[in-house]
């Protein structure tokens, strides 16, 4: 028995990446099928739906809904081309606001060949639109949402800037992390406290006025490898700009935030201790309420399942094992992984004596199961897990109204409320 | 992962553990850019024989967009596989989006393919009936489904299945058991699904919707009760429920009388138990707008309140709405579309409810509510 997990692929990727901007708007060239749960998911992960919007946008390709407007291909265009339909929906897209479209083709429409780019720069809106022309569905989620951020830059082509010392750019933060607007707003206040200033964060919120400014940043900060590698190297090559990978990965957990922390201060030359300060104080919170937590040693032992990204997997597997004494049973990363991390993670297990977990079949029973909210949330209701804890979009089930992100120091209470609150 | 039943199912989630659910049982074969160039027969080889081993007796496949365009060859694969295992049930239901067209068309196609394993031998019953067409994403999970069910009961009439809807294949093999066939609902898809039972199976179905409301009520019963012989049993259950009926308007009826009411039906066929209910409950409708035919919405509602003299407002779209809002000045405008632009008016939403008269009473309970708290979310006023 195993589980039936669809991880989302690179067309989603794309889309998502797309719509990270928050001046950027994906076009989807497809059909209709194609559109509904993308438009949803992005709704999810990127909410900014305003009332007016319903009208606004009540309108062809749009139907009312402002993400991710659509083509709509039917039968005959996969016969005889979609050239026509293009040159009909590219100026009502186009125009109906200020944003930037980016025009990605479905699966199915990808293997029509149509020439996108070609009839952008017919209808005149190449300083407004682009296009990835190529089909997705092969790259791995974060590979695409990279190379889609990059390809976006490289459109947008900004000059470059004065550098401004002190100053960085947050790579590596997709959309389809959860709450990843608070973790920017929590490392961006933790990078202050070091004397750094946050200029942009592609792929997750930028602007194409930040994008512009992103130019003049003395470096770049990476959260997640996976979907930053492309995008640092065109930083490095065309701007000079080097990118601060950590050795531990993301910044999940307290070790691997210190971690973080420490590694960019030693780079850049920054005082870290204000942000140490604020670290210690996290962990001392953390510290009183396990302390004082009823079944608080019922977590050593726990076993415990992770399916996530690489950098993610690695400082979650090796936090919970070091600060709460759990046991990972299972431990898997998702395609597209940072091959680094995926190596330090391995010899991690290796090292304890824990090798069977790596790749091990994740429906076996665990106490905690860490995964993307969807996961989480059918193997707990058919009983794989006590106690799935959502990591990751997509997760339909809730809501947040406290801050829930993965990384950083509230990531790291998060995290910790999920496991006490399933003891 | 995120396929619309695991949506739905994690929608409708309850505190008790699901041993079954069905999303969990739908597998994908993952078909990348290699498909495109080498075809993807093998791998929908390989995914099948998986699910075999692991145990499933009753497969459907389904294909998307690309399988179509490249060319595979589905049926070939799957007829090859089924020589091998003459006990298991293999079906292919070609649906792919860009030339079988939207979501309804592939459902009816699905339903098309689920017909095929019905027994035509076995025998109908008395006193057994099947309703068809109910929809999973329209339903909201156990136990509040089950209306269905009290809805034939005061007549002694058993539902064999519900198709499709948390039916079993052994349900749907035996359709054929209900004397009697009806429609959940009367929409595009809902009556092109009951002629296809009706044609492929020789079997009869009832054209005319399940009841919502008292008086739709009334005539279901009165039919019942011919079709079946028992005419004294079906006024009994009608003066029973009409009498709880009226007894739970009454109480809901000081809130609401002579609130002046705009209607807006963009999607539905026929909103006749909507309008029922609304004057019941001592309302005045000032306009009824109906929303433009379109693909899911074949033919105008046939209301027979057309000649009593409410204003029916035809091919009615979104800045009509507005100005009449502006205009009239309603006090409550139900939508079946779900817009609030305005602040000033009650507005609520609503949808064709199940069948029967628990959940007309629920949506009525629902439009008395709504004049008992402030007309906007104080959220709303962020913007």
């Amino acid at each position: 028995m195993t589980i039936n997990r669809i991880c989302m692929d690179g067309f989603t990727g794309a889309l998502l990446a797309v719509e990270s901007f928050s001046d950027g708007r994906a076009v989807l060239h497809g059909p209709g099928g194609c559109r509904n749960y993308h438009t949803f998911l992005v709704s999810q992960c990127y909410p900014r739906r305003d009332p007016s919007d319903f009208k606004k946008y009540a309108m062809p390709y749009f139907f009312s809904q402002p993400r991710i407007p659509c083509t709509y291909i039917d039968e005959d265009n996969y016969i005889n081309g979609s050239e026509k339909k293009l040159e009909e929906c590219i100026p009502v897209i186009c125009s109906v606001d200020d944003n930037f479209d980016v025009f990605i083709c479905s699966p199915g429409a990808a293997l029509i060949g149509d020439n996108i780019t070609d009839a952008i720069e017919r209808a005149g809106y190449k300083e407004k639109a682009m296009a990835i022309e190529e089909s997705l569905i092969s790259q791995p989620f974060p590979d695409s949402y990279d190379h889609t951020v990059k390809s976006i830059i490289e459109w947008k082509s900004p000059s470059k800037k004065k550098t401004v010392p002190k100053s960085v750019n947050i790579l590596g933060m997709p959309i389809s992390s959860i709450d990843w607007e608070d973790s920017i707003d929590e490392l961006s206040s933790i990078l202050r406290e070091m004397g750094i200033t946050v200029l942009s964060s592609p792929g997750a919120g930028c602007s194409s006025e930040e994008l512009e400014r992103s130019t003049a940043a003395e470096y770049n900060v990476c959260v997640c490898p996976e979907y930053c590698e492309r995008t640092a190297e065109l930083y490095e090559r065309v701007y000079g700009i080097p990118t601060i990978f950590s050795d531990m990965g993301a910044p999940v957990g307290f070790d691997a935030v210190e971690h973080w922390v420490k590694n960019i201060g030693k780079v850049m030359g920054a005082d870290t201790s204000k942000a140490e300060a604020l670290i210690k104080k996290a962990k001392t919170r953390a510290y009183k309420r396990i302390n004082r937590a009823a079944y608080a040693r019922r977590t050593k032992c726990s076993r415990f399942t992770i399916m996530a990204d690489g950098s993610i997997v690695y400082p979650l597997t090796k936090w919970l094992y070091e600060y709460l004494c759990m046991l990972p049973v299972s431990i898997s990363v998702d395609p597209g992984e940072d091959e680094r991390t995926v190596s330090s993670l391995i010899g991690f297990l290796e090292e304890r004596g824990l090798k069977d977990a790596w790749g091990s079949d994740p429906a076996q029973n665990a106490d905690y199961m860490f995964t993307d909210g969807q996961t989480a949330e059918t193997q707990m209701m058919i009983g794989t897990c006590r106690k799935g804890v959502s990591i990751a979009l997509p997760d339909l089930s809730r809501a947040n109204f406290i801050p829930r992100p993965v990384f950083g120091l509230n990531g790291a209470a998060y995290i910790l409320d999920e496991i006490f609150s399933g003891l | 992962m995120s396929s619309s039943k695991n949506v739905s199912e994690i929608y409708r989630r309850g505190n008790k553990p699901r041993k079954n659910l069905q999303s969990m049982r739908m597998v994908s074969t993952d078909i990348d850019d290699t498909v495109s160039v080498f075809g993807g027969a093998g791998l929908l080889e390989e995914k099948i024989r998986d699910v075999i081993l692991e145990g499933h007796k009753n497969i459907f496949v389904v294909t998307s967009c690309v399988p179509g365009i490249i060319g595979d060859n589905t049926i070939d694969v799957v007829n090859a596989i089924s020589n091998e295992h003459p006990g298991l049930y293999f079906r292919v239901v070609e649906a792919d989006g860009n030339i079988m067209g939207d979501w309804e068309d592939g459902f009816v196609e699905s339903a098309n393919a689920l017909l095929d394993m019905v027994d035509c031998s076995v025998e109908p019953r008395e006193m057994t009936v099947n309703v068809l067409a109910e929809r999973y994403h329209f339903r909201t999970g156990d136990p509040k489904d089950m209306g269905i069910f009290e809805l034939f009961k005061p007549f002694g009439i058993e539902v064999n299945c519900r198709f499709m809807y948390e039916s079993s294949m052994d349900d749907i093999r035996r359709l054929c058991l209900g004397k009697m066939n009806y429609i959940a609902d009367g929409d595009r898809g809902s009556l092109k699904i009951a002629r296809l039972v009706s044609g492929r199976l020789g079997i009869p179905v009832d054209m005319e919707p399940l009841p919502i409301g008292i008086r739709e009520y009334r005539r279901f019963a009165e039919k019942i009760g011919r079709d079946f012989n028992i005419a004294q049993k079906a006024e009994e259950a009608i003066a029973e429920e009409e009498k709880k009926y009226y007894a739970e308007i009454e109480k809901i009826r000081p809130k609401l009388k002579g609130k002046r009411v705009l209607i807006e039906d963009r999607f539905l066929q026929n909103i006749d138990w909507l309008i029922d209910l609304v004057l019941d409950l001592g309302m005045k409708i000032e306009v009824i707008g109906v929303g433009p035919v379109h693909p899911w919405k074949s033919k105008r509602p046939d209301s027979e309140y057309l000649s009593k003299g409410i204003i029916f407002k035809q091919d009615y779209v979104l800045e009509d709405l507005l100005a009449d809002i502006k205009e009239i000045a309603p006090d409550i405008v139900l939508s079946d579309s779900g817009i609030r632009e305005t602040e000033d008016v009650y507005q609520m939403m609503y949808s064709r409810p199940a069948p029967g008269m628990s959940n007309v009473i629920k949506l009525a309970q629902k439009i008395g509510d709504l004049v008992s708290v402030p007309r906007t979310e104080g959220w709303r006023m962020m913007q």
